[in-house]
């Protein structure tokens, strides 16, 4: 219960779920914002959210959230899914798909009494960008139109918290890059608390401030999301070869004459492998860590076309792997041994210059 | 001359699917989504009928709904009447026949019909029974549809149950089937002839009909 009465505390839960061959014992609490729920696959996200929601029954615990009692093991209190008025985007979207967007997205919106609707279809649907699908059929729609539809749906309820399970799932890049804006939209203009479940560190990266870290079905860390990035246990957790660095850019060639694309990432230049998109057009970016080389002197006669010459902000090393945080404009994350960790002497305020091939970068227009 | 025939035999039918919509679609939905211990004996009892010889179903219900039964007392003391021997024995004979295949194929598609879209329902603030009319039934709308039109052609079919529970009285429990049986035993050829013709060209009707609404009512998932 300490932990509840941190401030700007918006809601707390302590859920035991036992199944045949796999255990969920989670405490926490939820700040306002958006809070990552992070971990790999078979952690047991999917089961906290269902539990929140409702939809599972925990053995034991208990949910409170925005001052309500949600559910509690011990007082015998179990409020319906339809009743705890949680936003829940389940994985896949799942538009219904006998009825249209619409309809879709009034569905919640209608069953929520008047004097408690806080947020209008029509300010969803210009939000999320939908006046132009809205008669459309459900089957007709893209991977990022329906997610949107579901999210819009999910949102018409007028929910205390809005909760994705890997919204990103299965979508191009791009399109990945424009659900990333949607959200933050949603966060800026509706204020909406959000839970984004995700085994995605760079999603985790570009939507969250806070994080609950889970492995194997318990809470091995919660904090700001800067403090997971800074924490040994998140290398000793996460597949390092998935460590991506996600950023957002702006075209200023797409190279489509001249092979090479030029993106700029607030002053930071890149060449990047030529791509389809419109100059000037916002992009997201991605450089997996693991594909970048340190070298503390600047390199010479290299093929790579990019070298860029930074200041090492911070060291997280485990037996998994080290990751050192390099500024260059923009902080970017590299995966280094252990031994050459040592073999270079880097430490904090190192100077080092990156290596990134071209075609490491990989870059998508958003749409 | 038939007139009489055909038209008993629809509203026979008719009533019988009517009588077994409600159960049938609960049924379904209950064996289809709700796991519980007893499914496997509910599943059990509705289909024996399909696996007895319609003959014992029709004497069950010949002893269940003759006079002496409380059944057939309550129909005494409501209608002032007896059920059997009556057309409406011959409705619920051809209602019991048809039940499981009803049940089967509503069950099929019931089970079509995504989980986790009802969940969604539910989050978004629909209430059990709302998700199931709002959600279940329209997208199991196939099955539902193919099930009471299987249970129709087998209620039009029926013959077994209905002969022993209704008998064959002529412009009051006469079927097509029983017609059909009743002449082949006083060896008129020329009407057997004739009636299953109109049975042939019924059947053929009906199959083009749910093969028609099929090939219609085809929802593929939602936007993935």
């Amino acid at each position: 219960m300490a932990e509840e009465s941190q401030a700007h505390v918006i809601g707390a839960f302590y859920i035991k779920k036992k199944y045949m061959s796999f255990n969920l014992s989670i405490k926490a609490y939820l700040k306002p914002g958006i809070t990552a729920v992070f971990g790999n696959s078979g952690s047991g996200k999917t089961t906290l959210l269902n539990c929140l929601s409702g939809l599972t029954q925990p053995d034991e615990g208990y949910v409170r959230l925005d001052g309500q009692e949600l559910f509690d093991s011990d007082l015998k209190i179990n409020v319906k899914p339809e009743k705890r008025r949680i936003g829940y985007v389940l994985q896949d979207s799942l538009i219904f798909p006998h009825i249209s967007v619409l309809d879709n997205i009034n569905y919640g919106y209608k069953l929520v009494p008047q004097r408690e609707r806080k947020i209008e279809p029509y300010d969803l649907i210009s939000i999320m960008g939908l006046s132009d699908v809205l008669d459309r059929h459900p089957t007709e729609l893209s991977g990022g139109e329906a997610r949107r539809v579901a999210v819009a749906r999910a949102l018409a309820i007028s929910p205390k918290v809005l909760m994705l399970d890997e919204p990103m799932q299965g979508l191009d890049f791009g399109v990945r890059g424009s659900i990333i804006r949607y959200l933050n939209r949603i966060e800026n203009e509706l204020n909406i608390h959000m839970i984004l479940v995700s085994h995605s560190i760079s999603e985790v990266l570009s939507l969250a401030q806070n994080v609950i870290l889970l492995d194997k079905g318990t809470k091995v860390l919660q904090g700001p999301v800067n403090e997971l990035l800074s924490s040994k246990i998140l290398t000793n957790v996460i597949d390092m070869a998935e460590l991506e660095n996600v950023f957002e850019a702006t075209v200023k060639d797409s190279g489509q004459d001249s092979g090479i694309g030029i993106i700029i990432a607030d002053s930071l230049v890149l060449e990047v492998a030529a791509f389809k998109a419109k100059s000037g057009a916002k992009a997201m970016a991605s450089i997996r860590a693991n594909d970048i080389i340190v070298s503390k002197r600047p390199p010479q006669g290299l093929s790579a076309r990019n070298v860029k010459t930074g200041v090492v902000t911070e060291i997280v090393g485990s037996t998994n792997g080290t990751v050192i945080h390099v500024d260059i404009g923009i902080i970017l994350l590299v995966e280094i041994t252990g031994r050459s960790l040592v073999e270079l002497d880097l430490q904090v305020g190192s100077e080092v210059h990156l290596i990134i091939k071209a075609n490491s970068i990989v870059v998508a227009e958003i749409n | 001359m038939y007139l009489e025939i055909i038209l008993l035999s629809f509203q026979v039918s008719i009533i019988a699917t009517l009588m077994n919509i409600v159960p049938a679609v609960g049924v379904g939905w209950f064996l289809v989504k709700r796991n519980t211990p007893i499914n496997f004996l509910i599943d059990l009892i509705v289909s024996l009928p399909l696996a007895l010889p319609p003959v014992i179903i029709g004497f069950f219900l010949l002893t269940s709904l003759s006079n002496s039964s409380p059944l057939g007392e309550l129909s005494q003391i409501i209608f002032g009447k007896d059920i059997v021997f009556t057309w409406f024995a011959a409705a619920i004979a051809a209602a019991v026949v048809s039940f499981p295949l009803m049940v089967r194929s509503i069950m099929v598609g019931i089970a079509d019909v995504d989980d986790r879209l009802e969940q969604s329902g539910r989050i978004l603030g629909a209430g059990a029974w709302r998700v199931f009319f709002t959600i279940t039934v329209p997208l199991a709308y196939k099955g539902i549809l193919a099930g009471l039109l299987i249970g129709f052609v087998r209620a039009f079919s029926e013959f077994g149950a209905t002969i022993v529970v209704a008998g064959s009285i002529s412009g009051s429990t006469e079927t097509l089937p029983v017609a059909i049986y009743g002449r082949i035993l006083t060896g008129k050829d020329g009407e057997v002839f004739e009636l299953i013709g109109i049975s042939i060209l019924f059947a053929v009707v009906t199959l083009l009909i749910h093969n028609w609404l099929m090939n219609k009512y085809s929802y593929s998932g939602g936007g993935k």
